[in-house]
């Protein structure tokens, strides 16, 4: 890569809808000037008792609609910004919502936000989770989000996000026939103490099936810090705190979520191979002309990339509307190739409203998809070297 | 690859339209005894109308919504407010001139009686160009302010609470004038029945791309609303356009006075030529009109229409084929070429898979032709059976139905027959070209001086105090299956619930929102058929539901109120039209009501009482949810 690109933190903060403005209004506050607001559900367990308690109490997932607002700061301001907010939404709380800061590469931007570090007292303000690591998982059937989440939720970790997107790659290269592989994807985010993430993610990939053609694929990327929201279930409580309660203040006092590890000891070989160091290029750019950026990437050899609407939304100044997001996950080595077909297309466009908005990088440790583990296989069978 | 793709839609389509068969085959046989006529090609009809849905939807899905939305996302910063106003409100004047179910209100308007409704006759008969104008007009108007409302990002709340604060006062009002009240009923279904099942998609999704534009944090939802509107700005320009024509048209009057001589100046005004009026007092007018005419008349009144009544036979698959595909592109076309102009021409931009947008048309295309031609030949003919027969069981009286009309009538042919009752009466033979059967000879029908003889088809209706109360029972069960059924099945609701679902990313589902506008329709057409059972005036069957629907709406999520009023608006589809229209004009004519309208209006106005409240509850179990952070919650 030729240029390392400048260094920001991206902020992810996830509130359940109707805490969404005062989400905003506190952003707007501490000086954000833009931000970039997506749809999602958060899905929880629920417990009701099945006719007034007489036949005993039954579970169903519950969905409740959230707000995703993400934005990149300048590294010296996003701490003091991620405990703020969190301070401010009371996100230590379980079910409150969650919040998350990565470190990435960022190559374009234009909207990196420099905002003084806040001179508020540190001592109220809750402190964060350092040992997180998120992982994303594209599911390209519909429904199979749900599913997915639901084997997130009986593992416990934490409160699964799920958004949409729509996916493009193989379907681009069938022609006419694209119509029917369905572009939509379900997105579900989950975030998971880091030392356990491998054991989870073969978890996933199994229990979800991902390890099927055409299930869709999961990645996981490391946190610098963030609070997760542990209320998995809802419903009747006979205690005075919840579990959730329990774990998130010991994970408060420990600072950490090491102490929950449940995958000790893994056996590397068992099953399937995770592709590890990988790369997650992240472009948003004016909706609709993140297909001009798709074909340059893949031109330059990355496989798929998922699309994801949004919204820009100003705090006082113009440039709001409708933005698309795309993610795209391409191995390590090939990511300097793909970056600079990305920049060069940027650069190449002629009006401003066709150029990217803001390019990021972030590694991936860990990665699973059908599609490359058959690749490899394929690879180490019959082409010896 | 192709066969499970398509495999995964038919099965979806088959199961909506599933309920309806079923329903509908469950009446015929358990309460009448008696399987199906025709039923091959009802069942054929059947097939059709699955492949009709899944592809139509499809069309949908990959070509039209699309387009529309591209354009609703790229409109407004290609051109701004400039853009968004006229294009609108051409859309919206298109739509309506497009919209093939406008027909249908002249359909439930075919048998009311020019003297009783003369604003009413006036408009649907003698100038249906200015009521479609006005119609026309209106939905333009909404589509205008709709899309600007979602450019500025206004509530939509003080829109449809003002357009219907201002809709039932004046209802109201106009109800109290003998002749605008006729009109009232026709203003609130022209408002149903303009959203029709292409407008409604392409106009959520315009909406929603329109907003999507416009950089603010409530997100997509508040692109809905506009179909409400869509359905509320019509019937203030019915009710306008009734004022304003209200001097044109005599006051209603008795039949003999509407036909006297002395009055016939005023007759004439809702009739183009004297020639008309002749024709129509033939055909409608009761037993004594015609020697009215006639003694108002020296010159021979000439080529008196035949009788319609049985006509019957069933028009050729392949005509109602070719009939239906006309109709379809009429629908179709001019919407999407609209569209099609305005994003090459006025935004400069094209689709982003153009080969998709094709398929999409032509399936769109082939899938409504399709889908229409099944349920004019399969599922309306099981509604017409099993509606038609519904009144018949329970009958106690005779009633007047319609009308044989028989030139050169030779009196030769009467002869006496044994009366059961007394003594003897005169019948003759009556020979319809397939078959004889014997009627009776009355004096007083037979013109003499023209040599007509007008027969007086009568059956038995369902009149107040001979109701039985099971008869009612299950005309109602019937009414609430029907709308139920025949709206699951509706393709522009699964568009809208499609939508709904992802701008919501599944925390409101598809098919909770389809149910709970299928339940709403059922309790709508309930009330519909209540009011054509007992006659209760349209305004105090409009009222109540609105006035439920005020406080209701204050209290709902801005995303709720959208969903709810727009679903009230796609709830007039190809699938429940022809249904209703059968039983609607099939009860109307058995209980000798002078129009079916209301039932259309009844149909929109429940489904969103029923989605607001669904709205209400979905929020209260989010909100517990929600409330999680706060400490304990009570469970169930």
């Amino acid at each position: 890569m030729s240029d390392p690109g400048s260094t920001v933190h991206r902020i992810t903060c996830a509130v359940a809808r109707n805490h969404g403005r005062a989400m905003m209004e506190r952003l707007s506050e501490m000086g954000v000037g833009s931000v970039l607001v997506e749809s999602g559900r958060s899905v929880r367990r629920r417990r009701y008792s099945r006719f007034f308690g007489l036949l005993g109490y039954a579970e169903r997932l519950e969905d409740s609609p959230i707000e995703l607002c993400q934005f990149s700061v300048a590294p010296e301001a996003s701490e003091p910004l991620v405990r703020g907010l969190a301070g401010a939404l009371e996100m230590n709380l379980p079910g409150r919502g969650t919040i998350y800061a990565q470190e990435c590469s960022s190559f374009v931007d234009t909207t990196v936000a420099h905002v003084a570090p806040s001179p508020e007292a540190g001592s109220r303000l809750p402190g964060l989770l350092r040992d997180l690591a998120i992982m994303t998982c594209i599911t390209s059937m519909s429904g199979s989000g749900e599913e997915l989440a639901r084997l997130a939720l009986e593992f416990g970790t934490g409160v699964p996000m799920v958004t949409l997107g729509s996916g493009s790659g193989l379907r681009d290269r069938l022609g006419l026939l694209r119509i029917t592989v369905p572009a939509e994807k379900e997105v579900v985010r989950l975030l998971v103490p880091a030392l356990d993430a491998e054991g989870l993610m073969r978890m996933l990939i199994e229990k979800g099936r991902l390890n099927r053609p055409g299930k869709g694929f999961i990645y996981c990327s490391p946190l610098l810090n963030g609070l997760l929201d542990t209320r998995t279930l809802v419903g009747p409580q006979q205690h005075a705190a919840t579990m959730e309660q329990i774990v998130a203040a010991i994970d408060e006092l420990e600072k950490s979520t090491a102490w929950r590890r449940r995958f000790p000891e893994l056996e590397p070989e068992a099953g399937f191979q995770l592709r590890e160091r990988c790369a997650e290029i992240t472009l948003v750019c004016i909706e609709e002309m993140a297909s001009r950026y798709v074909q340059a990437a893949m031109q330059a050899g990355a496989e798929a990339a998922t699309i994801a609407h949004l919204q820009r939304v100003s705090f006082g100044e113009p440039g709001g509307g409708a933005r698309e997001r795309c993610r795209i996950i391409v191995s390590q080595w090939q990511s300097a190739q793909v970056l600079d077909a990305l920049r060069q297309a940027h650069q190449d466009s002629p009006a401003q409203e066709e150029r990217l908005e803001s390019l990021e990088v972030q590694p991936v440790v860990l990665s699973y998809s059908y599609r490359t583990q058959t690749a490899r296989l394929l690879r180490r069978h019959h082409v010896p070297d | 690859m192709v066969g499970g793709y398509a495999a995964v839609r038919l099965r979806e389509q088959l199961r909506s339209v599933a309920f309806i068969v079923a329903y509908l085959v469950a009446f015929q046989v358990l309460i009448f005894g008696r399987a199906p006529e025709q039923a091959l090609r009802v069942a054929g009809g059947i097939a059709l109308v699955v492949l009709g849905l899944t592809l139509f939807l499809e069309g949908l899905l990959i070509g039209l919504m699309p387009l529309a939305e591209r354009v609703g996302s790229r409109l407004p910063s290609r051109g701004g407010l400039r853009a968004i106003i006229p294009v609108g409100f051409l859309l919206g004047v298109g739509a309506t001139l497009a919209e093939p179910a406008v027909a249908a209100l002249r359909a439930l308007g075919s048998d009311i009686a020019a003297w009783e409704a003369p604003l009413l006759f006036y408009l649907l008969q003698r100038e249906p160009e200015w009521l479609i104008g006005a119609i026309a007009i209106g939905v333009g108007a909404a589509m205008t302010v709709g899309m600007v409302r979602i450019y500025a990002g206004v509530s939509l709340k003080p829109f449809i609470l003002g357009t219907i604060g201002l809709l039932l006062p004046l209802s109201y009002v106009v109800s109290r004038s003998a002749n605008l009240a006729s009109i009232v009923g026709l203003a609130w279904d022209s408002g149903a029945v303009t959203t029709g099942t292409v407008t409604v998609p392409l106009v959520l999704a315009l909406g929603i791309g329109v907003s999507r534009s416009s950089g603010r944090a409530e997100g997509t939802v508040s692109g809905f609303g506009t179909v409400a509107l869509a359905s509320a700005f019509p019937v203030l320009a019915v009710l306008m356009l009734g004022a304003v024509l209200l001097p044109r048209v005599p006051p209603p009057t008795g039949q003999r006075e509407f036909f006297a001589p002395e009055n016939r100046e005023k007759a004439l005004q809702l009739f183009r030529n004297e020639e008309a009026l002749r024709d129509y007092a033939a055909r409608h007018g009761g037993e004594e009109t015609p020697g009215l005419l006639a003694a108002a008349d020296t010159d021979d009144g000439a080529g008196l229409p035949q009788g319609s009544l049985g006509e019957g036979g069933t028009p050729h698959v392949s005509a109602i084929l070719r009939r239906e595909l006309t109709y379809a592109a009429r629908a179709l076309l001019p919407l999407v070429a609209f569209l099609a102009v305005v994003l090459l021409c006025l935004i400069r931009d094209r689709p982003r898979y153009l080969d998709e947008v094709f398929l999409g048309i032509a399936s769109a295309l082939v899938g409504l032709c399709l889908l229409t031609t099944g349920i004019g030949i399969g599922l309306s003919q099981l509604g017409r059976e099993v509606g038609g027969r519904l009144p018949q069981v329970y009958r106690d009286m005779q009633v007047e139905k319609g009308q044989i009309v028989i030139h050169g009538f030779d009196p030769a042919v009467v002869f006496p027959a044994a009366n059961i009752k007394e003594g003897r009466v005169d019948v003759f033979h009556m020979f319809d070209g397939e078959s004889v059967q014997t009627v009776e000879f009355r004096p007083e029908w037979y013109d003499r001086d023209r040599q007509l003889y007008i027969h007086r088809v009568r059956t038995s209706p369902l009149t107040h105090p001979e109701l039985t109360r099971i008869g009612v029972l299950l005309i109602l069960l019937f009414a609430f299956g029907m709308g139920y059924g025949s709206t699951v099945a509706e393709p522009a609701l699964k568009a809208l619930g499609r939508t709904v679902e992802d701008h919501t990313v599944g925390t409101i589902k598809s098919h909770s929102v389809v149910r709970a506008v299928s339940i709403g329709v059922g309790f709508g057409l309930l009330a519909g058929v209540i009011r054509i059972l007992y006659g209760i005036p349209m305004v105090w069957m409009v009222l109540p539901p609105y006035l439920v629907l005020f406080p209701l709406t204050l209290v709902s999520d801005e995303e709720f109120t959208g969903i709810a009023w727009d679903s009230g608006g796609v709830t007039t589809g190809p699938v429940t039209v022809p249904l209703v229209l059968a039983m609607g004009l099939g009860l109307g004519g058995e209980l000798d009501i002078a129009d079916g309208f209301g039932i259309l209006a009844m149909a929109s106005v429940y489904p969103v009482v029923a989605v607001l409240l669904f709205g209400l509850v979905s929020r209260l179990r989010q909100r517990k949810v929600a409330r999680a952070g706060e400490g304990v919650d009570s469970g169930e």
